[in-house]
Formats: structure tokens, C-alpha cells, sequence
């Protein structure tokens, strides 16, 4: 059974330029302890969508316009706010992309750790105490009991970003998920980082949601994939599937324009245009623009996500009608 | 672990939160506790010392008149012959409380209020800030003489006027700290984790705007202070024979040139407690920013 299942998912931000349409329609599930990487540029609605799940959207001007998150038999999206805190940090943690920011830094490192143990009622302060001090040695922080008592300027950002990672999965959620949790990392620590998520999830037994723009890191880490573009879902499927056969253009693309597909010194990949403003109502294929295999048709219909082969969903015309 | 962990637990037993950590910190700070002790010297004085001079603060002598320092008055007496030294320590009480009180006010109200404003955003903010400005713009001391003409004069009614002024500063600068903080992921990370509104603002975003908040309030003390003189100088605010520090260096620039120790030595006062006070604070703020510190 799945541990989540987002159906039909809209968010969209009311602002004084018009409406942002920044989550069109999205729809996946998460079986308990899988990992699920959502991929996609900037603006394509990845973590719009994983911020939705959790009510993060600031609204106003966001509003999650439509759709269902079933989790733990009932329905994220139509929770009151205080069963949504409840689930907040205990069913579901969440670690966010800037290490250097995310941790207060007037607050002792312990207590920061300490605080959704006490917050979500699980214990005394003592006990409390032995489960961070046991949190930030899984996660590799050495002298972990006496570094409870530092602040987080006296940690570097790999390190600071073990501690979010304790601090998350210190309440045992189900759901872990990660914005972009490695993008302001160096190389070097992304990869630790990146095996630290894996062999966490794997001793937890959590879902991972992992939010990047950055398919080498869904490569190593995720199960399956969705690739998202313009608020849309564009492509899902196992993650080998998608690297053995991409089946959307755009998917492609992206693909290309990887540094490793290259020969050293030849000119990287981009891919030409803009992605469009979410602002304006799109008309046809999202990708249609941009798209080298666009053909007319691609711009007058627009094409709902369908299964192509078992297990592989694409949201492209010519693909689907096996043109491609 | 063992030994070292023990360790690092009792160091952790020993200091757990930003107050702990922060006086250990001030304590180290020589300046600062010069500030502090002086300050608490001065505190100490003007409640205890009145009670043992031979004088009361509105005794006059009218024969004696305006005296230089002696052995009977050791800081000379004023043009009605009142002891000078007993005035001063009467008018420190004063001058200290419509300080503190005043400025408790608006450190209350404002920090309380600019840290709403400034977490809630949108319309609320919007709302809130205009009413600060409307405040902002209505002249002070038509504020001060509405109040004391419908009210009567009291020095509660001083401590409320000037307070109720005051936190208009402190309102907008804790509304901008925080519209600053509240971008920060970690107040995401706080949303993220199940804190209601109300922990965050109180344990993670007032914690953050002490350092700002602080400084600027050892600067509204002295302010403050002033502005007292001002007001009694118009006769609104402490009545005579009583007297304020602020009103003894009013009165001390009137005829500073014939008895020049009028204004010497209540100044000196005045000036001593204010420096004691921006050094206490200088060292407060940095005593309070865990990352000022080196070790």
C-alpha cells in the first residue's frame, strides 16, 4: 500500500501580476521506504509541490487550489493547521537547501536537535538529550556530546547540514523530504552528504522525497523518478528506466546537457529558450517552444501524462503516438 | 566517551540556555562590569543615601542662598539654600525611574508589536505600521499635554507619555530585524518541524533581535531622561520642589557662570550613570550573539 498518494495536486500564487500557476495538476505515490527523486529547473513547481504536502505555501497570495495527499488515512491537503503540526516533524520531516541559514543561530546546536523530540511530546528533556546525542552520531559528528553545547557558527556547512539531517530524522518520520538538500554543498560533501541520506533512510526505513535540479544525484540515490516542467509532471518512471530510455524530449534534454555526457573541452549542452511564464495560460505542450521534435499538433493539444511502456509515464504526444 | 563525555554533560548541565552563556560571556567583558557595577552603585544610592542626610530635598536656608562646596554642604547649595548633594540623590530616584519605566514600556510594547508586524506580514503589517506612523507624526508634546490635561499630572502619566512615544522606534526597528529573519530557512525549518507561530516568534525570532533591541534601549534610557527635563522644564513633568537630573542640569546652565557647581555635579552624575549605561549595553549585545565570542 502506498505510504502517500498525491492526486491531481494545484497550487497556484494569486499575485498583482495575475496568477502563477506553479503546480498544474500532480499526481504520484510513495510506497513506504522508497525514494522518490522529483527533478526539474528552477520554477518547475518541485519543491511548490513538496511544500504543499506539508501546507508551506505562504498564502496568501498561495492556494492549493485542487487535489488530494492521502498519508496516514487521511488528507494532507485538507488537514486544520494543528493536525498538520502534529504531523509536522513527527510523521513527516523536511531539510532545506541552505545549510548556513537553516539552523538558528542564537540556539545551541543541542537544543536545536533536541526541540522536535520535546515539541512533539516524545519524552523528557534527559531522554530527549540521549536521543540527539545518538541522532548526530549516526550522522557522523564526532565528540557528538560534546558538541551538543556549540552554536552553529562553530560547524561547517557539510556538518551543519549532518545536524539538519539528525534534527530531521530524529522523531523516526515515515516521510523525509528533501529540498535540494545537497546544492549548496561542495562536490566532495554532496557525495557524503548524499550516502549519509541513503544509509539513514535504509536504517529508518523511511520514504525519501528528493527535490534537486541535478540528475546525477537522482542516479545514485533514487528509485524511481519524475521529472517535472512548468507545474507539470513530464515524465516517471524508475530511475533506470529513464537513463536507459528517456521518453520525453525534455527529459532528453536535460540528459544532454549533463557535464558527463560530454567530451572534455567539446561545448556543453543547453537548451534553447526560456521555460515559460506560468503567468500566461499555456496552450498545448509546455515544452512545445523549446521542443526540437514539436511538430504542430504539440502546440494545439495538450498532453496528459500516460503510461508508455510498464512503469513509464510520459506527457508527450509524439512518444505516446510512438512517433518518437 | 567516559571521561569526556561526562565532561561535555556537566558543561551542558551548567549552561543551557542564551542567558547563561551570555553572562559568562559579560562577565569577561571588563568594561561591561565596570558599566554594570557602577550602575548598580548608582542604583543603590539613590534609594538608600537620601534616608541618611541631614537635609530634605525641599529644606531651604534663604539666608545662606547659592553656596560653593563646604564642609556643612559638601556640594554647595542653590540660590534657596536647598542642599545640593540631597538634591541630587532625590532627583536621581526620579531620573532613574522615569528612565527604566519608560523605557520598560516601550521595549515591551514595541518589541511585542514590531515582532507581530513584522512575522505577519501582508495586510496586518501594512495596518499595524500605518498606525505607527500616524503616531510618529503627531508632534510629542501636544501628545504629552492632551494626555496630562485629560488624566492630571502624575509621574505614572510621565513614565506612560514617554514610553508610549518611545516604542514607536523600537516597533519599526524589530519589524525590520524580523521581515529580514523571517526569510531565513530556519524559520522555515521551525514551520516545517510542527512549532506554531507563536513558539517561533517567541523562541526563535525575538531571541535573534535581542542584540539591536538591547543597544537601542540603553540608548532610550539616557533619551529618555532627557526628554523628563524637557517636560519639567514646561511644567509638566516632575513638579518642584522635587527635582530630576535633567532639571538640576537645566537649572545649573541658567547660572552656570555664577555658581558653576550647579551644573558640574549633576552632570557628572547624569554623565557617569550614561556611560555606565552604554558600556552595560555595548557589552550586553555582544554578550548576547553567540558568534561574537571566540571561543
Amino acid at each position: 500500500m502506498a505510504l502517500l498518494t498525491v492526486d491531481n495536486l494545484t497550487t497556484r500564487f494569486h499575485t498583482r501580476e495575475g496568477v502563477v500557476r506553479a503546480v498544474e495538476g500532480v499526481s504520484f505515490d510513495l510506497k513506504a521506504g522508497e525514494t522518490l527523486g522529483i527533478v526539474g529547473e528552477s520554477g518547475s513547481g518541485k519543491s511548490v509541490t513538496a511544500y504543499s504536502l506539508l501546507g508551506l505555501i505562504p498564502a496568501p497570495p498561495g492556494r492549493v487550489e485542487s487535489g488530494s495527499a492521502r498519508f496516514d488515512d487521511r488528507d494532507l491537503l485538507a488537514c486544520t493547521p494543528r493536525a498538520l503540526r502534529a504531523i509536522r516533524g513527527r510523521r513527516i520531516s523536511m531539510i532545506f537547501q541552505d545549510p548556513m541559514t537553516a539552523l538558528n543561530p542564537y540556539m545551541r546546536v543541542g537544543g536545536q536537535v533536541m526541540e522536535p523530540l520535546l515539541l512533539h511530546g516524545a519524552g523528557s528533556r534527559r531522554e530527549a538529550r540521549g536521543r540527539a546525542i545518538e541522532a548526530l552520531e549516526a550522522v557522523g559528528i564526532r565528540d557528538a556530546a560534546g558538541r551538543m553545547s556549540d552554536y552553529p557558527h562553530q560547524f561547517s556547512g557539510g556538518m551543519r547540514q549532518r545536524v539538519l539531517i539528525a534534527m530531521a530524522v530524529i522523531t523516526n518520520p515515515a516521510l523525509l523530504i528533501a529540498d535540494e538538500p545537497t546544492t549548496a554543498l561542495d562536490v566532495t560533501v554532496q557525495a557524503q552528504i548524499l550516502d549519509l541520506l541513503k544509509r539513514m533512510q535504509e536504517a529508518a526505513g523511511m520514504a525519501v522525497i528528493l527535490i534537486t535540479h541535478d540528475l546525477g544525484v537522482v542516479a545514485g540515490t533514487c528509485g524511481r523518478l519524475l521529472v517535472m516542467y512548468a507545474g507539470k509532471v513530464v515524465e516517471s518512471a524508475a530511475t533506470d528506466a529513464v537513463f536507459a530510455n528517456p521518453r520525453h524530449p525534455y527529459t532528453e534534454a536535460l540528459m544532454a546537457s549533463l557535464p558527463s555526457a560530454h567530451e572534455r573541452g567539446e561545448a556543453l549542452y543547453t537548451i534553447p529558450g526560456m521555460p515559460p511564464d506560468l503567468i500566461q495560460p499555456l496552450s498545448g505542450c509546455p515544452f512545445a517552444p523549446r521542443c526540437p521534435h514539436a511538430v504542430e499538433r504539440c502546440r494545439q493539444e495538450t498532453p496528459a501524462l500516460e503510461e508508455v511502456a510498464t512503469g513509464h509515464a510520459s506527457a508527450c504526444l509524439r512518444v505516446q503516438a510512438d512517433e518518437l | 566517551m567516559g571521561e569526556g563525555t561526562r565532561q561535555s554533560a556537566a558543561m551542558i548541565e551548567k549552561g543551557t540556555s542564551l542567558w547563561r552563556d551570555a553572562w559568562r560571556r559579560l562577565v569577561r567583558n571588563r568594561l561591561a562590569v565596570a558599566g554594570g557595577v557602577t550602575l548598580a552603585v548608582v542604583v543603590l544610592a539613590v534609594v538608600v543615601v537620601p534616608c541618611l542626610l541631614p537635609y530634605s530635598y525641599a529644606e531651604q536656608d534663604l539666608d545662606l542662598g547659592a553656596s560653593s562646596p563646604s564642609a556643612r554642604h559638601w556640594l554647595g547649595t542653590d540660590q534657596l539654600g536647598r542642599d545640593l548633594l540631597t538634591r541630587i540623590f532625590y532627583g536621581g530616584r526620579i531620573s532613574l525611574m522615569v528612565g527604566v519605566a519608560a523605557t520598560a514600556v516601550s521595549l515591551v510594547v514595541g518589541v511585542t508589536y514590531g515582532a507581530v508586524a513584522g512575522y505577519a506580514g501582508g495586510r496586518a503589517d501594512a495596518v499595524m505600521m500605518r498606525l505607527v506612523d500616524i503616531l510618529y507624526a503627531l508632534p510629542f508634546t501636544i501628545f504629552v499635554i492632551i494626555l496630562m490635561v485629560f488624566f492630571g499630572r502624575s509621574i505614572v502619566l510621565l513614565f506612560l507619555a514617554i514610553g508610549a512615544v518611545q516604542w514607536l522606534t523600537m516597533a519599526r526597528i524589530v519589524r525590520g530585524q524580523v521581515l529580514s529573519l523571517k526569510e531565513k530557512e530556519f524559520i522555515e525549518a521551525a514551520l516545517a518541524m510542527g512549532l506554531t507561530r507563536r513558539r517561533i516568534l517567541m523562541r526563535h525570532l525575538i531571541p535573534n533581535v535581542l542584540g539591536p533591541v538591547i543597544v537601542y534601549a540603553t540608548l532610550t534610557i539616557p533619551q529618555v531622561m532627557l526628554m523628563e527635563a524637557f517636560l519639567s522644564f514646561l511644567g509638566l513633568g516632575v513638579q518642584p520642589p522635587m527635582s530630576s537630573w535633567g532639571l538640576l542640569v537645566k537649572e545649573g546652565v541658567e547660572t552656570m557662570e555664577e555658581y558653576p557647581w550647579l551644573l558640574v555635579f549633576p552632570s557628572a552624575a547624569l554623565s557617569a550613570t550614561l556611560f555606565s549605561l552604554n558600556f552595560l549595553g555595548d557589552g550586553l549585545r555582544d554578550a548576547l550573539d553567540p558568534r561574537a565570542s571566540k571561543d
